[in-house]
């Protein structure tokens, strides 16, 4: 039967789960043998991928992407970091910044495909559209 | 002044009126985009054939679920969509809005009017895609839809509710029998849609000002998906035209739907099929194209009272290449379809036009649905033909055949003259009653073959002026009650004199 990267994913996961740097340094190693014998290099992007995806519902931390006009401050990304632990019941909330200025104020947040969009370039748009 | 700060603070309430919604939503991104597809992932509560939209307001159909990402068909312009941009879902299945209004204007398969005319409130939202009426809601076809060709009311007649093919070569008069049909629909209280796919706009534009010079707009809507269009349009083109139809149909009214052709929709079909990538069958369609087909024509259907009433008439068409009617599209179609009207280029070429091969083409139910009196004049002319067709080869040995041969090829020769007609003239039905009387009750038999067409005109322009009696009465009852027939027979002697 073949197995599928998700799979993979999860037999990583598990192995590692709980274990010191060393042991997690040598089963990697193993890991990996296994992956060249089985001729499933190619397939490691994915395997990384569904790894961090599996990683992070596991211990409950929740990946989020802000996109904003300007860069946003440490006191701003902390009092959102804490609504969203709220709002989304995680144990922590993993904030990427990204600059866009086409946004003209504002932010957009991303978790997963929902997106909250209180930008001011959203804003004129629908104010566009219900003046239309 | 005052009237400054009215206008202000009803701006400023409005504004306020606009919720600004922070709630969460869903979005998509897209992957890939090319050919008029995009693949897009995320999204993960998408609906098979459900409508999206891109940043740049252009909508898109999902055709395509997979595990991890969706195949859409831009409806539109894919220019603007690039790599990673946002698509939102709208949670509703593809529809289009319909309205009594779209009657005389040209609209495309979204429903938007591409006349200039301006645009239509719609009334109703009609799902493009909607499963064909049941078993139980159905009646046998029996009301007559008059085509006003003569050729076709009396050998292969359609009823409402009936779907009747019409095949044959390029320049065979395929539209222009459909056209015909349109314009001669004008007081019958029935709505003509014509779906113009994948066709040139020259061919279009020439179509809509030929119906409007004869006064067929006001009862035809047409929807275009032109050539210039990408192939998503003239793939949902036939569904949409359905769609108004069915709005009509809902009514309790009677409705006549054209799809010109179904040839270049199996085209457009195959070509998203295989940008899609979906495994190609015969010639290179997809699996489903009998399907795509069969659920479209399916739809034309005649409801009986209980369901409202109500019919849709289908008249897809079909171009074939070389005459090969074993293709793998004809076949399809005429094995959906209740019977098919064959068109000739050989026939055409002779002159006979509407070019029809008499032989070959057939109406499944259409017969039912025939009025009384042209069921009696109408008998005898398809075997009078085929013995004709048979004979045709001996005519040329003149004197040798015997009296009843000879006959048989003199009357086979004028019924062919009869049956001949000009575009864009259809004839009503009592009028063909009555020339088809004379020709096979033998009135005809002495006028020269060349001299048959003037005849024809002639006595049309007589009847019509002299004997207006026999004509109403035909159209009234329906049939040739044999008082009738003396009084025909006198009129028709009175004219040869």
């Amino acid at each position: 039967m073949k197995i599928s990267p998700k799979q993979y994913a999860q037999t990583l996961y598990d192995l590692t789960m709980n274990k010191s740097e060393d042991e997690v340094k040598e089963i990697i190693a193993k890991f990996v043998a296994n992956l060249k014998k089985e001729g499933l290099l190619n397939k490691s992007k994915e395997i990384i991928a569904e790894f961090k995806n599996i990683y992070n519902q596991e211990q409950k931390i929740l990946p989020v992407r802000v996109i904003s006009a300007h860069k946003l401050t440490k006191e701003e990304k902390n009092n959102l970091r804490e609504k969203l632990k709220n709002k989304y019941q995680v144990r922590e909330v993993e904030l990427t910044n990204q600059i866009d200025p086409s946004l003209q104020g504002g932010f957009k947040l991303i978790v997963d495909e929902n997106v909250i969009d209180e930008s001011v370039a959203e804003g004129m748009r629908l104010l566009k559209k219900a003046l239309q | 002044m005052n009237n400054k700060d009215y206008i202000i603070e009803e701006l400023k309430k409005q504004i306020q009126g606009i919720k600004r919604d922070s709630q969460e939503k869903k979005v998509g991104t897209v992957l890939e985009v090319g050919d008029g597809i995009a693949k897009i992932s995320g999204l993960s509560d998408l609906m098979s054939s459900e409508m999206v939209v891109f940043p740049d307001e252009t909508m898109g159909v999902v055709l395509n679920l997979e595990e991890e990402n969706a195949g859409i068909m831009i409806l539109g312009d894919d220019k603007n969509i690039k790599e990673g941009d946002e698509v939102r879902a709208t949670g509703k299945i593809l529809s289009i809005p319909v309205s009594e209004k779209m009657i005389g204007r040209v609209v495309n398969p979204l429903g938007q009017t591409i006349d200039g005319q301006g645009e239509i409130e719609a009334e109703k939202f009609y799902p493009i895609e909607r499963k064909a009426p049941g078993v139980i809601e159905r009646k046998s076809v029996d009301q007559p839809l008059q085509t006003g060709i003569k050729a076709i009311d009396a050998l292969i007649p359609i009823g409402r509710g009936q779907r009747e093919l019409i095949i044959g070569d390029r320049q065979t008069g395929k539209t222009a029998v459909a056209i015909d049909t349109i314009i001669n629909q004008a007081d019958q209280d029935i709505v003509c849609i014509y779906v113009a796919i994948g066709q040139k706009e020259s061919k279009i534009a020439r179509t809509v000002s030929e119906l409007e010079k004869r006064g067929a707009m006001e009862h035809t809507i047409i929807v275009t998906a032109g050539a210039a269009e990408s192939a998503a349009y003239s793939y949902i083109a036939p569904y949409a035209g359905t769609a108004i139809a069915e709005y009509f149909m809902d009514q309790g009214k009677d409705a006549l739907i054209v799809y010109d052709d179904l040839s270049k929709h199996a085209w457009a079909y195959r070509q998203i099929s295989l940008i899609l990538r979906r495994p190609p069958g015969r010639e290179a369609y997809p699996g489903d194209i009998f399907y795509a087909h069969s659920r479209l024509l399916e739809r034309s259907a005649k409801r009986n009272e209980e369901a409202g009433g109500g019919s849709i008439t289908g008249l897809p068409i079909i171009e074939t290449q070389a005459g090969d009617v074993s293709a793998y599209i004809p076949t399809n179609v005429i094995s959906i379809t209740d019977g098919q009207i064959y068109l000739e280029s050989d026939l055409f070429y002779k002159g006979v036009r509407p070019a029809l091969n008499v032989g070959l083409s057939v109406s499944r139910v259409g017969s039912a649905a025939q009025i009384k009196a042209m069921k009696k004049v109408a008998g005898t002319l398809r075997l009078d033909l085929a013995q004709f067709r048979e004979l045709e080869a001996f005519a040329q040995f003149g004197s040798d055949l015997d009296e009843a041969t000879k006959k048989k090829i003199e009357r086979g020769k004028r019924t062919v003259e009869i049956l001949k007609q000009r575009q864009f003239e259809p004839m009503s039905v009592e009028n063909q009653v009555v020339i088809l009387y004379a020709l096979t009750k033998g009135y005809l038999d002495e006028i020269p073959v060349k001299d048959i067409i003037k005849w024809e005109e002639e006595f049309n322009k007589y009847i019509n002026a002299s004997h207006r009696e026999i004509l109403e009465e035909i159209k009234e009852k329906g049939d040739l009650t044999e008082e009738l027939e003396k009084k025909l027979q006198k009129a028709i002697e009175e004219f040869k004199l």
